[in-house]
């Protein structure tokens, strides 16, 4: 696979903590997780912004209703 | 982490919204509460042998799964064991082979909710995964 190297910046004490967690070594595979789940969550909430536009919202209660069929 | 799994019927009313109303309502209000807990949308590729039917219907799929938002997760080896597991335990066959890998996705992710609308057999064959409940549609 074809890696592209970011350098980017973050705040110090996020650094340190995120270090101590996973170490150098799997720094980037953390990263790269992270950005992937980020960017998907985002991609989501985007889709189904323009659903809302395109159909009307969904009704509040049809949302909570769903959401508590979810595992406890 | 937990996930959320489309079953076949889940990804269809989300790629032909006017086909069913209430139905794409329900699996967006599904995918809205995903959003909200931060959980990540999971579609087998078992599913998609029931939505390609060629005749100019694969289209629709694939835009869908092109707005980046979900990821199609393959059937490997370990995927396959859990869903034969599956099975066995409900006493089905391989005619619930499909809905069979669509929980075992939810299992392999540790637990979440499958987006369905076949909740009989989804429910018969999570019996034993307390972690995965059935959004019915």
């Amino acid at each position: 696979m074809a890696v592209t190297k970011w350098s980017v910046s973050v705040d110090e004490d996020l650094a340190a903590r995120v270090e101590s967690r996973v170490g150098d070594r799997g720094l980037s595979g953390f990263v790269a997780r992270a950005v992937a789940h980020e960017l998907e969550r985002d991609l989501l909430d985007e889709y189904l912004r323009e659903l809302d536009d395109e159909f009307g919202e969904v009704p509040s209660g049809l949302v909570e209703h769903i959401d508590n069929a979810w595992p406890s | 982490m937990a996930v959320l799994v489309l079953d076949s019927e889940a990804v269809s009313a989300l790629a032909r919204p006017h086909e069913s109303v209430a139905r794409h309502q329900l699996v967006r209000a599904a995918m809205r509460t995903a959003h909200t807990r931060n959980v990540p949308v999971r579609i087998p590729a078992a599913v998609l042998v029931e939505l390609y039917c060629g005749g100019g219907t694969d289209e629709a799929i694939d835009r869908l799964l092109a707005r980046g938002f979900t990821q199609v997760v393959t059937t490997g080896a370990r995927m396959a064991r859990v869903a034969g597991h599956l099975l066995a335990a409900a006493g089905a066959g391989s005619e619930l082979a499909i809905d069979a890998l669509v929980v075992a996705t939810a299992v392999r992710f540790g637990g979440g909710a499958v987006v369905t609308h076949d909740p009989g057999d989804i429910t018969r064959l999570a019996a034993q995964h307390p972690n995965v409940s059935v959004i019915s549609i």
